[in-house]
């Protein structure tokens, strides 16, 4: 039996969408989370000095989506085939670029960095909002199966939807104007195998 | 044989691991590329339109066999998975994954300065070199001097050669034709960009391509 231990911060971030592939697939794994008192200590020891890490079979994988495909290819939750694991993985990316646009004002927000939080929310989460999540509303409403890809539940599921979750938290007046994401983030929520989860989690 | 045309601006940018794993393996395919002003023709201006072939109205995207592939790294491992150019087995397939995100932090993480140097975004580029340039230098490079040294094979995976090697050569390679100083104290990533540059299937592609400075 393979032992798979994650490690990563007591919150959701950017692990929390690996810890959702291994529920949904019930796959037992270590959920070891650190405080923030204990990371200076263990970053230098660490391959990038950044979380979270995988570590399995005496390796440590690091790169939150590179750690969540590697265990959703296991477990069939990658895409079904070549071409659907390719626009799985372009999503992925998409949402990472939607993330690096939108960083500038979520940092302000959430008082790690200075700045004109008005003015950020005006130029980086408007816009960007409204050309991802109408991309990500198109593949949704295109695939058929009500998540982002044809064959069901993949990881950039978990990825994509947490990352909306934050921005909902954070700005609830510009998320709440895409209902199609609202439906498919509770269609998630609703998931047999992960209704507990979702329900009992720390937000 | 499937009829692969990848379409991208005419410079290196993260259109080239594509056409870099394509030559490699010696497959055929049409290498569209396209001049930033002829970008708005093809990119129209209704966002529908736009939105419709590319969703996010970017470059590059590939076309397989009748099939449409975006994002670069996307493209990059569905290509590399063909020609045993992801990694030899799970892990290592992870291992690149990992270090083509990190690339793609430092690159964002730089940005600022470089859009500024070439004009594409505001600011001054004195005033902002220490904090996006210097500093990225100093978090990233060492980050790969280490990869390289634990990998052993004098590329970014321990069993050799894999797309990632492509992109990381080709964003050092801009580094150094902003600024040809960008890799003093580097010589291990110097001799690693040359390592990729002399690999058999490539060295007359790299010899004889056109010069892109990024």
């Amino acid at each position: 039996m393979v032992h798979y231990k994650l490690i990563y911060f007591d919150i959701r971030g950017m692990a929390e969408a690996i810890r959702l592939v291994f529920k949904y697939a019930k796959v037992d794994f270590e959920d070891n989370r650190l405080t923030f008192e204990q990371w200076p200590t263990i970053k230098p020891t660490t391959p990038s000095g950044k979380l979270p890490i995988l570590e399995v079979d005496g390796t440590q994988l690091i790169e939150s989506a590179a750690i969540a495909r590697f265990i959703a290819r296991k477990h069939g939750l990658a895409g079904k085939g070549d071409l659907e694991e390719a626009k799985v993985d372009a999503i992925v990316d998409q949402n990472k670029d939607f993330m690096a646009q939108v960083y500038p004002w979520l940092l302000v927000k959430f008082g790690r960095e200075k700045g004109d939080e008005a003015e950020l929310k005006k130029t980086k989460l408007i816009p960007n909002a409204e050309i991802y999540l109408s991309i990500f509303q198109k593949y949704i409403k295109e695939s058929g199966s009500g998540f982002l890809v044809k064959s069901g539940v993949t990881f950039a599921d978990f990825i994509i939807s947490e990352f909306v979750i934050t921005l909902r938290q954070n700005a609830p007046d510009v998320i709440d104007k895409y209902p199609e994401m609202l439906q498919y983030i509770d269609r998630l929520k609703a998931l047999p195998q992960l209704k507990d989860h979702y329900a009992s989690r720390k937000e | 044989m499937p009829e692969i045309k990848l379409v991208y601006f005419n410079v290196r940018g993260l259109g080239e691991c594509a056409r870099l794993i394509l030559r490699y393996a010696k497959v055929d395919f049409k290498d569209e590329q396209i001049t930033h002003e002829q970008w708005p023709e093809v990119k129209p201006i209704d966002p529908l339109i736009r939105l419709q072939k590319t969703k996010t109205g970017k470059l590059p995207y590939l076309e397989y066999d009748g099939h449409l592939i975006l994002e670069s790294n996307a493209i990059n491992r569905f290509l590399a998975k063909k020609h045993n150019l992801a990694g030899k087995d799970d892990y290592e397939q992870a291992l690149v994954d990992g270090i083509a995100d990190i690339q793609k932090d430092f690159m964002h993480a730089v940005a600022p300065y470089y859009l500024a140097v070439m004009g594409y975004a505001p600011g001054n580029p004195n005033e902002l070199k220490k904090e996006y340039l210097d500093d990225n230098l100093a978090r990233f490079l060492p980050m790969y001097s280490n990869f390289l040294k634990e990998s052993k094979s004098g590329f970014m995976a321990p069993s050799g050669l894999t797309w990632v090697d492509f992109v990381i050569t080709e964003y050092l390679t801009t580094l150094l034709h902003f600024d040809s100083k960008n890799l003093d104290n580097h010589k291990d990533l110097k001799d690693y960009i040359e390592r990729v540059h002399n690999v058999p299937q490539l060295k007359d592609y790299y010899a004889s391509r056109p010069y892109s400075k990024n």
